[in-house]
């Protein structure tokens, strides 16, 4: 029981990682990329062929650097690469283009990444995949297979707290202030003299490596990636995941990705056999996420744990505003801003 | 030069099945002013119900008409259950295209969870191949041809020549607009969402056809291209639709001749992402971010 | 009755016509904080905006009038970077701005209201001020990560700031509630907080009553003062002409896509050109 719970976490980590990262796309800075599953996609891929030995010592195997490192180093690597795509894609399409017609790019972009990485070979062995990832540590740690899965728990949980921790720290500051104020008005952010360009593209970019890093994860936990893990049908269970669980909040996002794509799909599994076919329990878990995405958005449009009222200033002053004003007398700090400017 | 007639000629029929499903949604875009996601849904939907049809009544204009009714009724009932609530209440545009989502997620898993995952054919024979031209084209890619240039006809006399399609436009235009004059726009709307949704039924049981197989992924891969196809005509114009869906079709087919056939999506989705970045149509216009 | 393209003389300001010259006082480039210079922008065949020139004084009020179609909002547009003029110059305190992208005009001190308010819905009216304060170097990545301290102060020196300017604005009470839930007058009174905070070098207010309870205009006429007071230069656009005397030190009139007169409500009164443009037209009408 135990066994499984630990192996049901460590997914449940590694999936609200994924959901994190949307939510900085589409919670924070309201970019609707349905294509979002290309950035886990290649950093699985990505940290794949750095940690894995070289194609060469393998028949039949083809794929690009085969570096034999270390964990570490497929991560930054993963997320290098997250970094570099998203800057690539959103260097272009954030450039004026309607929301609509990004969503519909987004997708397009990534079905042509998708049938380029399933049908170009060299690159990351074509529609067999990446296979036979090494766990990471395994051989110093000299682990029992239970314990060593205990450690990978560890591990993600470790992940998703660090990526948790910096992204509450990014929603919370002045930075995250100014992409929430994109969203919410972008002629309004020109006006105040905000670059929008800059501040979307950032948060594309900070979107595709926490997706690319939750990727690097998650080709551990599966030891191998291949097309058939990364179809566009994955992004819209993350953002079922995202709009359920409250779009915008970083919590709301873990909540959604532990509820939608963990607990509901294991509570299915206890179901009496009700399906004819093999996929009906799939297609019942796409299907209720669909329910869910229309039912959240008609009853609770903010999700389960909905966008947090403010970010900065109540936070800081612990919600008691009037009093912390009446305390400092105000023409004081107008005038320390004055000599300051 | 046979090999590029060959690929014009198919690409002609690829053509003529992706301009009744770029027609439909691009009206349906026009007049509710947001794309519906759930529209290769929706051909996937038609589809099944010919293949059933057919296996039923093993005769093709049956399996072609159940098609359309399906897909005619789950327009409606789309537009009934899902949207119409949530335009009661204003909701932004964009939200009802995440909306459209998780529609598209419900239908696709249902066929699923109905059908199987399992390509399944449909087996309506193509009959005996003519050479029209440098053309070579069995009956059924004639039929399908034809059938498509009647339907947009159809479409075109709809629009210019009925009470319905004046008001269609005039909603589109503004909805608030046409409720002043009288016209009222949450009937248009549903009218809007059936007659897409038979055009789309349709054309899902033409992309069965031409493919000869079905799955119930096949709507939504056929989706992004009659989003190009779309996008390349301009949305809401539905001739523009028709040229955008000739361009795309043949286009696809062409370059299949040349490069490995895998691509030939690529080729559609490119074409995409160039024409929204050099048609201003998919970008924000200046005026429209001054005007309050 | 827009707009045949007049005959025009490329190196002549429109202004200098002899025929208008009477409404128009000298020009003073030299010292003025805002010079328009000879602005032309079409859209298709429509001339909106031809050849308009005009100075606004530092420091002052300034009216932007003119019955509809004048192009008065086309050159706010302009000058705030919002569309690109086809010919003409434009200096923000003798710096020459025309061509450059909103963001950029508003760094460089020059801050635009739209007709209808744009509030940031979902911050509160707290975050709305802050986030309109000039982003300096707040608001980066990696101020957000690692230099929470220094953002910490200099968020706390903001604070004060806007709590002064809401309080002026009578918005305390509200100071933690989200923007989107404000009244339309209280977005007005907040946009005008937020436009102190950025402490511009000018104003560009367009409409500012529009669509907010006329019992808001003696408020609304006093936040405009006070932006005055803290040192910036205003221009109005405004159809309320009583508004517009009572506040405004000089105006500037257009019609048909030119300035046609300017001076004080009392020298205008007794300009031809001025009356036809607005009196000729209501004659017409009855």
């Amino acid at each position: 029981m135990i066994q499984y719970l630990i192996s049901v976490g460590t997914l449940a980590a590694i999936t609200a990682i994924l959901v994190l990262g949307v939510n900085v796309r589409w919670g924070l800075a309201g970019e609707l990329d349905l294509g979002y599953y290309l950035f886990p996609a290649v950093g699985a891929y990505v940290y794949g062929v750095i940690t894995l030995p070289s194609a060469k010592t393998q028949p039949g195997v083809s794929y690009v650097l085969g570096l034999h490192q270390p964990f570490i180093v497929g991560v930054l690597g993963a997320a290098a690469a997250g970094a570099l795509l998203s800057l690539c894609i959103g260097a272009v399409a954030l450039r004026r283009l309607r929301a609509n017609y990004f969503a519909i790019v987004t997708v397009a972009t990534t079905i042509i990444g998708y049938t380029f990485i399933s049908q170009y070979t060299p690159l990351f062995n074509g529609y067999n995949g990446l296979y036979g990832i090494t766990q990471p540590f395994a051989d110093n740690l000299n682990l029992t297979l239970q314990g060593y899965s205990d450690f990978f728990f560890g591990l993600c949980v470790a992940a998703l707290i660090a990526i948790y921790t910096v992204l509450e720290l990014i929603r919370r500051s002045p930075f995250g202030r100014a992409v929430k104020a994109v969203r919410e008005n972008e002629v309004a952010a020109l006006a105040f003299g905000r670059s929008v360009y800059k501040l979307r593209l950032k948060a594309y970019v900070i979107g595709g490596v926490v997706g690319a890093i939750g990727g690097s994860l998650l080709v551990n936990y599966v030891q191998a990636f291949s097309p058939t893990a990364w179809s566009p049908l994955e992004t819209f269970l993350l953002y079922g995941a995202l709009l359920v669980g409250g779009t915008a909040n970083n919590l709301g996002a873990t909540v959604g990705a532990v509820v939608v794509l963990i607990a509901f799909p294991q509570l299915a599994l206890l179901l009496p056999d009700f399906g004819k076919n093999a996929d009906a329990l799939p297609a019942i878990e796409n299907m209720t996420v669909g329910l869910l995405i229309i039912l959240t958005l008609y009853f609770r449009s903010g999700g389960l744990v909905p966008e947090l009222k403010t970010m900065n200033g109540q936070l800081r002053t612990g919600g008691h505003w009037n009093r912390r004003a009446s305390k400092t007398p105000p023409d004081l700090e107008a005038r320390d801003v004055a000599a300051a400017a | 030069m046979h090999d590029l007639l060959l690929g014009i000629g198919f690409g002609l029929v690829t053509a003529a099945v992706l301009a009744i499903s770029t027609v439909a949604l691009s009206l349906q875009f026009s007049v509710t002013n947001f794309p519906n996601f759930a529209h290769g849904e929706m051909m996937t939907v038609g589809a099944y119900a010919s293949l059933t049809t057919y296996r039923a009544t093993h005769n093709a204009v049956l399996a072609c008409a159940a098609s359309i009714v399906a897909g005619a009724l789950l327009g409606a009932l789309i537009n009934k259950v899902v949207i119409a609530p949530f335009r009661r209440r204003n909701t932004a545009g964009l939200t009802l295209f995440v909306l459209t989502i998780g529609i598209s997620l419900i239908l696709q898993n249902g066929v699923l969870w109905r059908y199987g995952g399992q390509t399944l054919r449909l087996p309506i024979e193509g009959g005996a191949p003519h050479h029209i031209g440098g053309f070579l084209l069995t009956t059924e890619q004639i039929a399908i041809i034809g059938g498509a240039a009647v339907i947009m006809l159809g479409v075109h006399v709809i629009l210019k020549y009925t009470l319905f399609g004046k008001a269609q436009r005039a909603v589109a235009e503004s909805p608030t607009l046409a409720e002043a004059s009288g016209i009222s726009s949450g009937r248009i709307i549903n009218r809007t969402w059936f007659l897409t949704g038979g055009l789309a039924g349709l054309a899902g049981f033409v992309l069965a056809l031409t493919t000869g197989a079905l799955t119930p992924g096949m709507g939504f891969s056929f989706l992004l291209i009659v989003f190009a196809a779309a996008i390349l005509g301009g949305i809401g114009q539905p001739y523009g639709a028709m040229a955008g869906a000739i361009a795309v079709g043949v286009a696809m087919e062409v370059s299949a001749i040349y490069i490995k056939s895998d691509y030939k999506t690529v080729v559609a989705f490119a074409i995409l992402i160039v024409a929204l970045l050099f048609r201003p149509q998919g970008l924000v216009p200046a005026k429209r971010l001054a005007a309050a | 009755m827009l707009q045949r393209l007049p005959e025009h003389n490329d190196e002549r300001p429109a202004r200098v016509d002899p025929t208008a010259s009477s409404a128009l006082p000298e020009r003073q480039t030299e010292t003025a904080a805002l010079v328009v210079n000879d602005l032309w922008r079409s859209f298709g065949g429509v001339v909106a905006v031809q050849g308009c020139s005009f100075d606004v004084r530092p420091n002052s009020i300034t009216g932007l009038v003119g019955p509809n179609g004048a192009g008065k909002s086309t050159v706010i547009n302009l000058v705030s970077g919002l569309i690109k003029p086809d010919k003409g110059r434009i200096y923000l305190d003798g710096e020459e701005i025309q061509g450059h992208a909103m963001d950029w005009v508003s760094r460089a001190g020059l801050i635009r209201t739209f007709q209808v308010a744009r509030e940031w819905p979902k911050l509160t009216v707290l975050e709305n001020v802050l986030a309109a304060a000039p982003a300096g170097h707040r608001e980066t990545v990696w101020r957000a990560l690692f230099g929470r301290r220094a953002t910490r102060r200099e968020e706390a020196l903001l604070e004060g700031r806007a709590s002064e300017l809401l309080a002026r604005l009578n918005l305390t009470h509200v100071v933690n509630e989200l923007a989107g839930r404000l009244s339309g007058g209280q977005k007005r009174l907040l946009e005008f907080a937020r436009v102190a905070m950025v402490a511009p070098k000018v104003v560009l207010l367009d409409e500012p009553l529009a669509g907010v309870n006329p019992v808001l205009g003696d408020e609304l006429g006093r936040a405009i003062q006070g932006l005055r007071d803290d040192g910036a230069t205003v221009v109005v656009v405004e159809h309320n002409m009583g508004f517009v005397e009572r506040i405004c030190d000089t105006v500037v009139v257009m019609a048909t896509g030119r300035v046609i007169g300017e001076g004080s409500m009392s020298q205008l009164r007794t300009n031809q050109d001025v009356v036809e443009a607005y009196l000729g037209r209501t004659a017409a009408h009855e």
